[in-house]
């Protein structure tokens, strides 16, 4: 809106010295909802919504503390201390099948159980950027193959036969989720695994020990996203850990076990975690 | 100027073309030039006005990137170290600029630009000022390992070292880029003319260091792969101070450097003459830059 102006300019007839004005001109002088096309240019009814930044005075504006709470960031957070165990049952069946097919998200998307304290559930009363944060540590129990140097490479790499226990059988692996999976899953980015935890896991023998001190992992990650619309919205990290029947074998000898497991994840710890976001009400114009 | 003024009618005062009009001009001059004192506190909303956010934006690396250093070869992403009596690297950095060649994340590299921004640039025309430029970075490091040219398996030989970098413009009119540089951890004035910060008192603030796990180092080969899954995550801010030591770090000596226009995640692979070559697979990694209004906002 350029300045405003009367819808009569005072100075200019039919007001006039020595004229008795009429009520209707003084009035709309005082208060004229014009039509939209001159709103706020006619009367004193600029007030009511119709400033904008041509009428500030230039060098004073206003400050931050006009800014109501809110409008221009919001956020909130969720947290837990307390250890929880998360058991093969809740995986039955499941692995990441790394071996080539890893599955999609498709296929992963309902075997993810959401981990108490590291989730959230905000309204966005505007269209904003929603910057996610979170915390987590956590570990496992799953068999730890010390690694042979002709292992099978994961993902076909030359050079590489055999087996890789430590990757796809028996890792604990996190997801960030938002939106009841409804919205975008990153696929590679917002994932981290943890290898096995238990030690000395060769030659035939059994797992001797839980060697959380090394095989123990955290994520503190982020993500942002941009343009999220109004609304209600959740987002928070679920646990996947495989749990197949699958005998391990010795990927050097396949006749020879090292022993028979019904399963390779049989727990997964969550220590401590959090979840925090907060959002930003987006430029117009970025510089 | 305070709030609206209007002089009042007087008793007995005469309703005439020069009073109304003196009066309705009053109150058009307090509209055309409002002032803060006119609004109470909490009366603008987020329909009124911009917004704090001046730039940001996020990138992110889906596809395993793949990064490999040999001891000596300058043009790969070798981490210096500095080496102690037995000429072994002892895992610090020599001092800039001879403190190692970085390279961005990524095949693609995880790298942000955007329109250069001041820092501290609030000006009565340009009332936003930006105090400091929020970085986030993680990136998950899946392996690291290395080849031991010496037969002795030592681990602490190699590793991968990722950290933030942002690159510098000289504002001079058209924005001219001047390179990239690190932050230091703020042990001499921002304003001080650039000395190289010794061996062990400067330090790249947000620098993280990941070695492998046990057994990765095999006489001749490179070619054993122990997935460790390790989450690098890194919280830092480009600072106005950041600007004058880079300005001061450069070789032809003091030049402004007014702007940030880029921000990186970077790596550099450690190695020594113990362990040559290091690689590393970053397995995905994510960069945001974020940059506030730091001063009152203008609306």
């Amino acid at each position: 809106m350029t300045l405003f102006d009367y819808k009569y300019p005072p100075a200019n007839p039919p007001l006039q010295d020595g004229d008795a004005p009429g009520g209707d001109i003084l009035s709309e002088d005082l208060y004229y909802p014009v039509p939209q096309a001159d709103l706020g240019t006619g009367s004193l009814d600029v007030m009511n919504g119709f400033l904008d930044t041509s009428n500030l005075e230039a060098t004073n504006p206003f400050t931050r503390q006009h800014l109501q709470k809110g409008s221009q960031s919001g956020g909130g957070q969720a947290g837990a201390t307390a250890n929880m165990d998360f058991f093969k049952d809740l995986f039955m069946g499941s692995s990441l099948a790394h071996r080539g097919d890893e599955k999609t998200d498709a296929e992963l998307r309902g075997k993810y159980v959401p981990i108490p304290g590291a989730g959230v559930t905000f309204y966005l009363p505007y269209d904003a950027h929603v910057l996610f944060m979170w915390n987590i540590g956590w570990f496992n129990d799953g068999p730890f193959g010390q690694p042979t140097w002709d292992v099978t490479d994961p993902e076909g790499r030359a050079g590489f036969t055999g087996v890789a226990f430590y990757d796809g059988f028996n890792v604990s692996q996190l997801q960030l989720f938002f939106d009841n999976g409804l919205g975008v899953i990153q696929d590679k980015t917002n994932k981290r695994k943890c290898p096995a935890g238990f030690d000395n896991f060769t030659g035939g023998n059994e797992a001797t020990h839980l060697d959380s001190l090394n095989t123990a992992r955290y994520w503190c990650g982020h993500k942002l996203v941009k343009g999220m619309p109004a609304g209600q919205h959740s987002a928070g990290l679920r646990l996947f850990a495989p749990y197949t029947s699958y005998k391990m074998t010795d990927p050097q000898d396949p006749n020879r076990g090292f022993g028979h497991r019904d399963g390779i994840v049989q727990q997964t710890r969550v220590r401590v975690r959090s979840m925090r976001y907060i959002w930003f009400r987006p430029s117009k114009v970025q510089l | 100027m305070p709030e609206i003024l209007f002089t009042p009618f007087l008793e007995e005062e005469g309703f005439t073309e020069a009073s109304i009009t003196d009066r309705l001009d009053q109150a058009k001059a307090g509209l055309n030039s409002v002032v803060q004192q006119a609004s109470e506190r909490g009366a603008l909303n987020e329909n009124h006005g911009g917004s704090c956010v001046v730039f940001m934006d996020t990138i992110e690396q889906t596809t395993p990137s793949l990064h490999q250093a040999t001891w000596g070869n300058l043009w790969e992403p070798v981490y210096w170290n500095l080496t102690n009596g037995n000429g072994s690297g002892d895992g610090r950095q020599l001092p800039p600029p001879a403190d190692g060649s970085w390279e961005a994340i990524g095949g693609a590299p995880l790298e942000i630009n955007f329109t250069p921004i001041p820092l501290l640039a609030a000006t009565p025309d340009d009332r936003f000022g930006v105090s400091c430029i929020y970085v986030m970075l993680n990136a998950e490091v899946r392996y690291v390992n290395g080849v031991d040219h010496q037969g002795t398996v030592k681990n602490v030989d190699c590793g991968v070292a990722i950290t933030v970098q942002w690159e510098g413009f000289k504002d001079d009119p058209i924005p001219s880029s001047q390179g990239w540089f690190h932050i230091y951890q703020n042990m001499a004035p921002a304003d001080a003319a650039f000395v190289p910060p010794g061996l062990v008192n400067w330090c790249r603030l947000p620098e993280r260091k990941v070695g492998p796990a046990a057994l990765q180092l095999v006489p001749g080969g490179l070619n054993n792969q122990l997935d460790i899954w390790h989450d690098i995550s890194i919280r830092t801010t480009i600072r106005p101070e950041d600007l004058m030591r880079a300005a001061n770090e450069l070789p032809v000596g003091p030049l402004p450097i007014d702007l940030v226009g880029a921000v990186r995640g970077s790596i550099s692979l450690i190695t020594t003459d113990l362990v040559e070559t290091t690689r590393t697979e970053i397995r995905n990694a994510n960069l945001t830059v974020i940059a506030l209004r730091g001063t009152e906002a203008l609306l």
